[in-house]
């Protein structure tokens, strides 16, 4: 039978279940609405009846232009029905809209993932989503669980999980039904195996079927089972040879099939190569250009029976679901000024203040923690971080909040005075600030200042330049159409910075305030070069680090020793060789210039303690490319030089992931780990230290001393082979289930701070540990009871974990991992007892020839304590009988954590 | 003329802007992707209505937030009979 006559064969059936459809949709329409609206997702006979009478009632073509947008939408419009469609907002950190941040900018979900708060996930996805419904959006393009296998990873701010897929399984399904009680759709991301970014459009990731399912698949298969999440991502990578997008096993055998997923699986940004193995994959939704899923790409398929009709009905009524059961067919929201900022900005504080590790706190030379100050505390503080709004990642991730407090700012306003507490400008690399001279002229070098800029029309410095002048500083913007600082500002005129057609020579003099080595910093949208007194101190060949989104490209380099009050030349030669560096989402084109000192004045000891506030920020870190382990711009030397001048040295450390700090881990007084920390970060901050808070986060991940010792460096040891003309395409998780602590545990060595570790301004007791049965029995629950005393002086919070050791396994297995914890607040001398639970899949492992969650006969310790090093209480439980869970039934949650993680209808706003 | 025709015609017109500015910078493929994301964020903005309501008022450094230290325990994961 010819396509055509299959649509011409009967059309006066048609016409007359189009009639009756359209019938009993008005109907159901009239019948359902009340019920539908009441929660969300709505779920049940009325949508199902509702999805097929529309679908019932679609031809060919608005089923199959149905499954794709290239306007917008990620649900398209399908107005014949009165869908208007849905409208996505990326919303890692805060809801991206008119390339700004609608609400409130919030800690990364790394730092999410460090409260180890069920409370707190709950809290962000309200937050969120209400956010997301008052800008008109329907559906955020979040949670994301991928795991952090590397500390190179571009993205490891906007995942949850940190290393453990069983602290993603909880917070995940927590964030996500906050998400979708205030009716917007969460998509969890990014299925799978996106655990790192560089070449990541072309990148296959090799993994063995049991890793997959027992490290990386639990998140998603949470948010599943436990959230009933609108919709997935699936990413840009390939897992195990096909794109993640056009993958049939992990999208329609595992997610769909065994685990019942009944909402879309929508693409990352054109993540479809193929149109027909995207289609059969499982794929719902190409977005947002919809170059595979088109009439001539699909049409030839379904004709010759490769696709079946019952593949692209799926996709259909998939997508009708999730338009009936969010009730957007009829109550489609749209934009309107945000009414309540307030909860966004709690939500964000909250987070911030149970996010912060405290993961060192050394005693002062009078004998007491260097924490918390005195309000009275006379206070230096160091670094960007501290003084500039609080930053976010690179990409879709960028969030740059509307108002904010940063840390200096916390810190001088919950200060006896304001005065208590010193910015040390000199020792800031910013390009609005920094000072520059021309060459002596008699005697007027000092007041002479300035740089000296000539442009080129070419990229090679030829010729003439076209426009030789003194610009105030190097901070030019060529979007902007601005050059901005300090000493004043300038615009782009008089010459065209364009690409492939320009280039830039900047010549100047610096008189160092301070006698040592000075750092400089370049960040540019294309190749340069710095001189110092004529050597050179940084270069960069300008090949961008992704193949997609691009960003400016930082370097920074140390010069020798200059002595203060001395001039020195500086020349910085940039080119402008290709314009495909974006100038948002924290992108920049154009070239900026900045040097500071990388020795302290010589009166750091005379303050009480000194804040050095560092790490990476969209400059070094974001979507598209993977960073070095290395602190930026030498913060790493200047932590070395500050606590060498005063031993009351608090480092507070900043990025999604974490830098290498063992090379003053040891030399510093306090140390704290403070994530991208939101709008909020630096009241929460200055809290901390003020001890007006008591800090209660605890590490997601593992600190190595040394990334060698992480246990993807075998098969991942440098990010740059991952770039350029000759990039790797592939990357095999060598280490297999032995990620993070479980392979220092395999090993058995120690890494700088273990996961799960965090200190606090109190101390806690943990005794009388009890199984409510020694037996675990087949498809029982058992619970796991302790005694968490508070034995020091101040209330707080802390983080119990509970942590499964097989005696003897019958297989390889890792030595531990983390099935249970909580988070109880705990004033001085007081006692509860506290309850987690777990089931046989708590000590289940996959066995991928049976396809099964398989229990030995055996036994378990079960260990409880403050962090997976420090488990001080254990029991054994025994099992009597092998047992076999199938995907389909078995939860990654035992079942009274699946009830703690949903959220109510009284909860939303 | 409709309120669509009106949304996709400002749409159109954001996204020539939007172009015209990225368009000086055309060397390589990888300028259209980010035109193209630039477009979708623009016809998200009008899709939703948000564009009409303009971009967040900056309201940059601000006070310190007057809320109370939560102190509510994680949700109980005690089996209830």
């Amino acid at each position: 039978m010819t396509p055509i006559a299959a649509t011409q064969r009967t059309p006066v059936l048609s016409s007359f279940k189009h009639t009756l459809g359209l019938s009993l949709l008005a109907f159901g329409i009239a019948q359902a609405n009340l019920a539908l609206a009441a929660v969300t997702p709505a779920t049940g006979n009325a949508v199902e009846a509702r999805v097929s009478s529309i679908l019932d009632n679609m031809n060919q073509s608005e089923k199959i232009n149905f499954t794709r947008v290239n306007d917008g939408h990620m649900i398209p419009s399908l107005l014949k029905w009165g869908i208007k469609g849905t409208v996505a907002y990326d919303s890692s950190m805060g809801v991206h809209v008119n390339n700004a941040t609608f609400g409130a900018q919030y800690p990364s979900q790394s730092a999410l993932a460090a409260t180890w708060s069920i409370n707190r996930a709950k809290e962000f996805g309200l937050a969120i989503a209400y956010e997301t419904r008052i800008s008109g959006g329907q559906q955020m393009l979040s949670p994301g669980v991928n795991l952090y296998r590397t500390p190179y990873n571009g993205r490891s701010a906007e995942y949850v999980s940190g290393e453990d897929p069983f602290l993603g399984a909880v917070l995940a399904p927590a964030i996500v039904n906050g998400i979708q009680a205030q009716g917007i759709q969460a998509s969890g991301k990014h299925y799978l195996a996106n655990e790192q970014e560089a070449n990541r459009q072309a990148l296959n990731v090799v993994v063995d079927e049991r890793t997959l399912r027992e490290l990386y698949l639990p998140g998603f298969e949470s948010m599943v089972k436990n959230a009933n999440v609108a919709s997935i991502m699936c990413g840009f990578n390939k897992i195990n040879g096909d794109y993640a997008c056009e993958n049939h096993h992990l999208i329609t055998d595992v997610l769909k099939g065994e685990w019942g997923f009944q909402g879309i699986v929508i693409s990352d940004f054109n993540a479809i190569h193929n149109a027909f193995k995207g289609a059969w994959a499982g794929t719902d939704i190409d977005m947002p250009s919809g170059l595979q899923f088109t009439e001539a790409n699909l049409l030839p398929y379904v004709w010759s029976g490769q696709l079946t009709q019952n593949v692209i009905d799926d996709k259909v009524k998939r997508n009708l679901r999730g338009i009936v059961s969010y009730d957007f067919q009829e109550n489609l929201n749209t934009a309107k000024p945000l009414e309540h900022p307030e909860y966004g900005q709690r939500a964000s504080l909250n987070a911030a203040r149970e996010a912060i590790v405290l993961l060192r706190n050394e005693n002062t030379s009078a004998g007491k923690p260097l924490l918390p100050l005195a309000r009275t505390a006379k206070v230096a503080v160091i670094g960007n971080w501290a003084h500039d709004a609080p930053a976010s990642p690179f990409g879709t991730a960028n969030s740059p909040p509307n108002s904010y407090v940063t840390e200096l700012s916390g810190l001088q306003q919950l200060a006896s005075s304001s005065t208590k507490v010193t910015y040390l400008s000199d020792l800031s690399l910013n390009p609005q600030s920094s000072a520059w001279y021309q060459p002596a002229v008699g005697k007027n070098a000092v007041s002479n200042s300035g740089v000296k800029a000539e442009y080129f029309s070419n990229t090679s410095f030829s010729g003439d330049p076209t426009l030789t002048r003194v610009e105030p500083g190097v901070n030019l913007n060529w979007t902007t159409g601005t050059n901005v600082t300090n000493a004043g500002t300038t615009a782009v005129s008089g010459f065209s910075p364009n690409a492939g057609a320009f280039s830039a020579r900047f010549s100047s003099v610096i008189k160092p305030t301070i006698t040592g080595p000075q750092v400089f910093k370049v960040r540019a949208d294309g190749p340069y070069k710095l001189w110092v007194n004529d050597e050179l101190v940084l270069q960069s060949d300008g090949v961008p680090y992704s193949s997609d989104v691009v960003n400016a490209l930082t370097t920074s380099g140390k010069t020798a020793s200059l002595k203060a009050g001395k001039s020195y030349t500086v020349k910085l030669e940039y080119q402008r060789v290709q314009g495909n560096f974006i100038p948002a989402l924290g992108g920049v084109t154009g070239v900026q210039m900045s040097w500071a000192s990388l020795r302290p004045p010589a009166d750091l000891a005379d303050y009480d303690a000194v804040v050095v506030a560092v790490g990476t920020t969209y400059e070094n870190e974001g979507e598209g490319s993977d960073h070095g382990y290395e602190l930026p711009d030498q913060q790493a030397e200047l932590i070395k030089q500050v606590a060498k001048a005063n031993p009351n040295t608090i480092v507070v450390m900043h990025g999604g992931g974490v830098a290498n700090m063992q090379p003053w881990a040891k030399k510093v007084g306090a140390t704290l780990q403070a994530w991208f920390p939101g709008q909020q970060g630096g009241q929460a901050l200055a809290e901390i230290l003020y001890g007006k808070v008591n800090p209660s986060g605890k590490l997601p991940v593992t600190i190595d001393k040394q990334i060698e010792d992480n246990p993807s460096y075998a098969s991942y040891p440098d990010p740059a082979a991952y770039r350029g003309d000759n990039a790797l395409t592939e990357m095999t998780y060598s280490e297999g289930l032995y990620l993070g602590y479980r392979g220092y545990d395999k090993k058995h060595a120690k890494p700088l701070y273990p996961f799960g570790y965090g200190l606090s301004y109190t101390s806690f007791g943990y005794s009388d540990l009890k199984l409510s049965s020694n037996v675990m029995a087949p498809g029982s629950t058992v619970d796991v009871t302790f005694t968490l005393t508070n034995t020091g002086d101040k209330a707080g919070f802390e983080v119990a974990q509970l942590y499964v050791q097989p005696v003897k396994p019958a297989v390889d297995r890792p030595e531990k991992e983390l099935k249970g914890f909580t988070k109880v607040y705990l004033k001085p001398g007081e006692s509860k007892t506290v309850s987690m639970p777990i089931d046989s899949r708590s000590l289940a492992y996959y066995v991928d020839k049976t396809a099964s969650w398989d229990v030995d006969a055996g036994k378990f310790k079960i260990l409880v304590g403050a962090d997976s090093e420090n488990l001080a209480l254990n029991r054994t439980l025994t099992t009597l009988f092998p047992e076999h869970l199938t995907t389909r039934d078995s939860n990654p949650l035992p079942l009274p954590l699946r009830k703690a993680v949903q959220v109510n209808a009284s909860q939303t706003y | 003329m409709t309120r669509p025709l009106l949304y996709v015609l400002s749409a159109a017109l954001l996204c020539a802007s939007t172009g015209y500015a990225l368009a000086a910078d055309s060397t390589s493929s990888a300028t259209s992707e980010q035109q193209v994301r630039a477009q979708i964020e623009a016809q998200r903005d009008q899709l939703t209505g948000a564009a009409q309501l303009g971009t967040s008022a900056q309201a940059g450094a601000s006070t310190l937030l007057d809320t109370p230290v939560d102190t509510d325990d994680a949700p109980s994961q005690a089996q209830r009979p």
